[in-house]
């Protein structure tokens, strides 16, 4: 049943996948959050991470990429071992990050937030390509970054960590929030980059949306993940099963 | 008494020395303010690195033969390394703990500075010559205006439109801005936040002690020289408002100037009138009047 569980990376396999999180235990000051969350990504896979409210999913992404101080087990970035690692040393290794608040600075013009994060590997995309994907950011450089819309903030936050490189993209619920449009508009930008050989790790409660673009489902009650979906052949009761789990 | 009816050269030294004032307010306020934005602690240690400035500049002379001049470019750099190290072996361990600590921390280091050079130089204030260069002034009819003063004015003025340009329009300003909105995503971002904030630190440090060399050919050097202009340099910053450097500057100009025509005015309240507006601004904006009221 669950994929996860019996996955054990050799350790000249560990490049086989692009990221690797064993055993994560993740703490809040004194509360424990994470109890061992386990779950790997494939290179050039959408792996979704599923759960309620609270579930810890938020808390899986912050401590990837080393935003909780105390974090024990193994988080292992296309073979670099990155548990000891500060949030500046993990993202290097090539990890892109939009958080489930957008994260886009109110100081900063849109073109200032576009060239904040820096750029950890020769770019997959150039600048055109990227303001192809989001059409609106282009003719809005110079407005301040929060006289975006929501969806346009969304788009922000993705263009930039676009523009760094980075092959591994972290997106905390993209789409929560935004209007049917622009979710649908944010479904095919992510389709999109999955083409183009992006590996991406996306929480999502919104199953319908996540359904065609993901390959593996991981669902996490609590803490720890708790069932693993593959999605594809003959999975019929998939979505009714995740749906379950999310209590809708 | 009116103001109408005083004679212009003498309404025109007061406001003259009213900017003069403000652009001193200006500098201290401009790195206290961006201190706060940054690491959320009141650095009260500002007021001690500005009388470290001054006392710096006439030990330079006094024990080096170095004149003012060379202190204009040694003792910034002095300060602003002194102000990187008591930032990273002081003030950055405790970033996590409440900021009331960092606050009394700094309120330590002002008093232990200030303390040793009472105890080495005494509380008596020691002249400072003006450069050679800018003494005498120039004369428009009946009003005089000493170069000294022009000098100050157009320097710090130069220096803190820079400083607001560095941080509004470069790279390394973005940077800064951002870390004060949002820290840990910025280092998420691949920055070193840590060394972003020795260095903005130090730059404010620097510039207090840049203002510190300025003002010792005109206020007399002395151990209490930092504490006196602090606490109005701390109203300034409330009346202004945290949120914008721009508006830091103008609130210490149009205060000093205030300052100048209430001496002339009533000067009885002199000594109280930025209080007074401090006052008045809490209680009407209290997040200051270029602050943001988010
Ligand atoms: N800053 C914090 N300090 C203390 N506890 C926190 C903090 N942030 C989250 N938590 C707690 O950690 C647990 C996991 O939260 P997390 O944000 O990871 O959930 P989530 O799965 O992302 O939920 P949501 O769907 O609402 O975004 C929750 O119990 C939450 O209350
Ligand atoms: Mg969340």
């Amino acid at each position: 049943m669950s994929e996860a569980a019996h996955t054990h990376t050799a350790p000249g396999a560990a490049s086989a996948t692009m990221l690797s999180v064993r055993d994560l235990n993740a703490w809040y000051g004194e509360s424990h959050v994470l109890h061992g969350v386990t779950f790997d990504v494939p290179p050039g896979k959408v792996i979704s991470i599923v759960g309620r409210n609270g579930a810890g999913k938020t808390t899986t992404l912050r401590a990837i990429v080393g935003l909780l101080k105390k974090r024990t087990g193994s988080i292992v970035v296309e073979g670099t071992e990155t548990i000891g690692l500060k949030p500046r040393q993990i993202t290097r290794l090539g990890i892109g990050y939009v958080p489930e608040e957008r994260g886009i600075f109110s100081s900063l013009s849109v073109r200032e937030n576009f060239t904040l994060p820096r750029v950890v590997r020769p770019p997959i995309m150039d600048r055109d390509e990227i303001f192809t994907l989001f059409p609106n950011l282009a003719h809005r450089l110079n407005a301040p970054g929060t006289k975006l819309s929501g969806g346009e903030q969304q788009m922000l936050a993705m263009a930039r960590i676009l523009r760094t490189g980075a092959p591994l993209l972290l997106l905390d619920e993209p789409t929560e929030g935004l209007a049917p449009v622009i979710i649908e508009q944010i479904g095919e930008t992510i389709r999109r980059l999955r083409d183009k050989g992006f590996t991406i790790v996306l929480v999502e409660q919104n199953i319908p949306f996540a359904w065609s673009l993901t390959d593996t489902f991981h669902v996490i009650e609590q803490g720890r993940v708790v069932d693993s979906i593959a999605t594809g052949h003959g999975q019929t009761d998939a979505i009714g099963r995740l749906k379950s789990y999310l209590g809708v | 008494m009116d103001l109408f009816d005083l004679p212009l050269p003498i309404l025109f030294g007061q406001l003259m020395l009213g900017l003069l004032n403000g652009s001193f307010y200006a500098m201290l306020s401009l790195g206290l303010a961006v201190i706060f934005g940054l690491l959320n602690i009141v650095n009260f240690a500002h007021g001690a690195q500005y009388m470290l400035g001054a006392f710096l500049t006439w030990m330079l002379l006094t024990y080096l033969g170095i004149g003012f001049w060379g202190a204009l470019i040694i003792v910034p750099i002095v300060a602003g390394l002194t102000g990187m190290v008591i930032e990273r072996v002081l003030i950055a361990p405790l970033a996590d703990a409440d900021h009331l600590y960092g606050l009394l921390l700094t309120f330590g280091i002002a008093l232990v500075i200030q303390g040793g050079f009472q105890v080495a130089y005494g509380a008596a204030g020691i002249p400072y010559r003006i450069p050679e260069a800018l003494a005498g002034g120039q004369r428009f009819g009946a009003i005089f205006l000493p170069n000294y003063r022009l000098f100050v004015l157009v320097v710090s003025l130069t220096v803190c439109i820079g400083l607001w340009l560095a941080i509004e329009k470069t790279n390394l300003g973005a940077y800064l801005r951002a870390a004060t909105e949002n820290p840990e995503l910025v280092s998420v971002f691949g920055i070193n936040v840590p060394l972003l904030v020795s260095v903005t630190y130090g730059l404010g440090a620097a510039l207090a002690g840049f203002a510190g060399v300025l003002a010792a050919p005109i206020y007399s050097v002395n151990p209490t020289m930092g504490v006196e202009l602090l606490i109005i340099v701390f109203a300034v910053v409330v009346v202004g408002g945290m949120g914008s450097i721009a508006g830091a500057v103008v609130t210490a100009l149009v205060l000093g100037l205030i300052e100048a025509l209430t001496k002339i005015v009533y000067p009885e309240a002199a000594s109280i009138v930025i209080f007074v507006i401090m006052i008045i601004v809490l209680m009407v904006r209290p997040t200051g009047i270029f602050g943001r009221t988010a």
